[in-house]
């Protein structure tokens, strides 16, 4: 019984680990149709956030919680006005540029801060369950990214900043029609999804550490997510993040982690060759 | 003094120009008809009025004030609004919330959805409906609805009858009439359908290979067999 209850949870801390990493880019590139290969950099930055603002003596959930998302988002938004802008409807063009931001992101903070791993103490103990130890600080990550995915589906689906982001991804001739400045809901939209980025970041940052090569690692996983998902930002990455976490978790606990990974990208190009459109392309059509 | 006032305007779509010379003026509460074959141009000329083609010439005022450079959606903001050909709503959105995006776009009132629903009563009982789910005629009246919620002054309708049921044009053409006598609306129409063009216009502008420079007589609007042999297609 408590040997379940603690794999159940290391299934569940697996798909949270997905759907913070991924919703970021889920919302960038669902409502907007940009590929952000910096994502996984964005990520880096909310980390990076995290520990220098917490060697400040800033309090940790002060950093976690409020400076990485505000930070990552402003800088989100500074670079949505200076690079991708000029790159709307040009898909592999967005793609190229971003990745060669994510690669100057590697630099920069590489020359700045060093290729060492940077960490921060994880805020809370762990908690017995029978013989076993579960992190408390897992259960609030899982806790995290359902409030997280939530907080997403709410505001996309009951505010009325959600109906005009949602109309603007349909139609966004149509939207400036009704006098609506395209131009700022996406550039405000690609500022929570980076700011989604610098919290999943910063949220990670405590268990895994910091390193200007850690975007890498998670730009996979999250790339793979959001495309096995399909268009629906909040029905595509809880699907996805569900079906592909609980797998290669099942299997990583199985034969260990390497195979896990490989499962993870086994199942989602199965998925994607049965659903090309991805999850939702087929299933929750309706869903945001 | 013209609510709109175009001068020797030209656009184009890249380098292909497409609109070569247009001058028409709409006075203010004037429903005007424009008139032409299809590739002449009249969606060119309601989506440069709009702001969505490149102008490359000419002068567009509104209000007497020059908008040629200005965005779609300050246009917009001015009071001026596009039921564009297609449709365009927004296919994932219920009818409920695509009115509700008309009424956001500039911040007015939810009460205005309850006016338009009085005006298209066929709309009440499809509010939680998907606006990709609805008919060509009920998506055109959710359009126009649409348009509306957005309280503009100034509505560009381009052809609104296309693909349309006769009783929903006549439906659209009732509240139009209704709609423009109550609210002083200016409108422009872009149309083929020379009947419903004649039911409404009080003045008709034709225009041919993105030239737009003639303006029918009335008398001869009326004698619909005229106005077809001046532009070669029967009603």
């Amino acid at each position: 019984m408590d040997f379940s209850l603690v794999v159940a949870i290391e299934l569940l801390r697996e798909v949270a680990g997905l759907i913070l990493i991924a919703t970021g880019l889920a919302v960038i590139f669902g409502m907007m149709r940009v590929i952000n290969i910096a994502h996984g950099e964005f990520m880096m930055l909310g980390g990076y956030t995290v520990v220098l603002t917490t060697k400040l003596g800033v309090n940790i959930w002060v950093a976690i919680l409020i400076l990485a998302p505000l930070a990552v988002g402003l800088f989100g938004i500074i670079v949505e006005r200076l690079i991708i802008r000029h790159l709307y409807g040009r898909i592999i063009d967005s793609l190229l540029a971003t990745w060669g931001l994510s690669l100057f992101l590697i630099g920069f903070v590489t020359v700045v801060f060093g290729n060492t791993v940077e960490g921060v103490s994880t805020p809370f103990s762990g908690l017995a369950i029978g013989q076993y130890t579960v992190a408390i600080y897992t259960l609030f990550l899982i806790f995290a990214a359902m409030a997280f995915i939530a907080s997403v589906y709410l505001t996309l689906r009951y505010t009325k900043a959600g109906l005009i982001a949602r109309a603007t991804m349909q139609n966004p001739d149509m939207v400036e029609c009704l006098g609506v400045n395209s131009k700022i809901v996406y550039m405000a939209t690609f500022g929570i999804g980076a700011a989604f980025a610098g919290l999943a970041g910063g949220l990670l940052a405590p268990i895994s550490g910091v390193v200007p090569g850690m975007g890498a690692l998670l730009i996979g996983k999250a790339f793979i997510t959001v495309v096995t998902g399909g268009a629906a930002v909040v029905a595509g990455t809880l699907s996805a993040a569900g079906i592909l976490g609980t797998i290669s978790q099942a299997v990583t606990f199985a034969s260990g982690p390497v195979f896990g990974d490989a499962t993870l990208l086994f199942v989602a190009l199965i998925l994607l060759r049965l659903l090309p459109q991805g999850i939702t392309g087929r299933i929750f059509t309706r869903s945001v | 003094m013209a609510l709109l006032e175009i001068q020797d305007l030209k656009a184009a779509y890249g380098h292909v120009p497409i609109l070569h010379k247009i001058d028409m003026h709409v006075e203010q509460g004037e429903f005007v008809g424009v008139l032409g074959h299809n590739g002449m141009g009249k969606t060119t000329l309601m989506r440069a009025i709009m702001g969505f083609v490149t102008t490359t010439g000419g002068n567009i005022k509104f209000q007497d004030k020059e908008i040629r450079r200005l965005p779609t959606y300050r246009r917009a903001r001015m009071g001026m609004s596009l039921v564009p050909q297609g449709r365009e709503i927004f296919p994932n959105l219920t009818v409920l919330e695509n009115l509700t995006v008309g009424v956001l776009g500039k911040k007015g009132s939810l009460d205005r959805i309850d006016e338009m629903l009085e005006f298209f009563p066929r709309l009440s009982p499809l509010l939680d409906r998907r606006g990709g789910a609805l008919s060509g005629g009920e998506q055109q009246i959710l359009a126009i609805a649409r348009c509306l919620c957005n309280h503009p002054s100034f509505i560009l309708l381009d052809e609104p009858t296309e693909g349309v049921q006769p009783s929903i044009i006549h439906e659209i053409s009732d509240v139009l009439k209704e709609l423009q006598a109550k609210q002083n609306l200016t409108i422009v129409l872009v149309e083929q359908n020379l009947d419903f063009i004649l039911g409404l216009a009080s003045r008709v502008y034709t225009i041919s290979r993105g030239v737009l420079d003639t303006e029918i007589p009335l008398e001869n609007i009326k004698d619909s067999a005229m106005v077809a042999e001046y532009l070669g297609f029967g009603t």
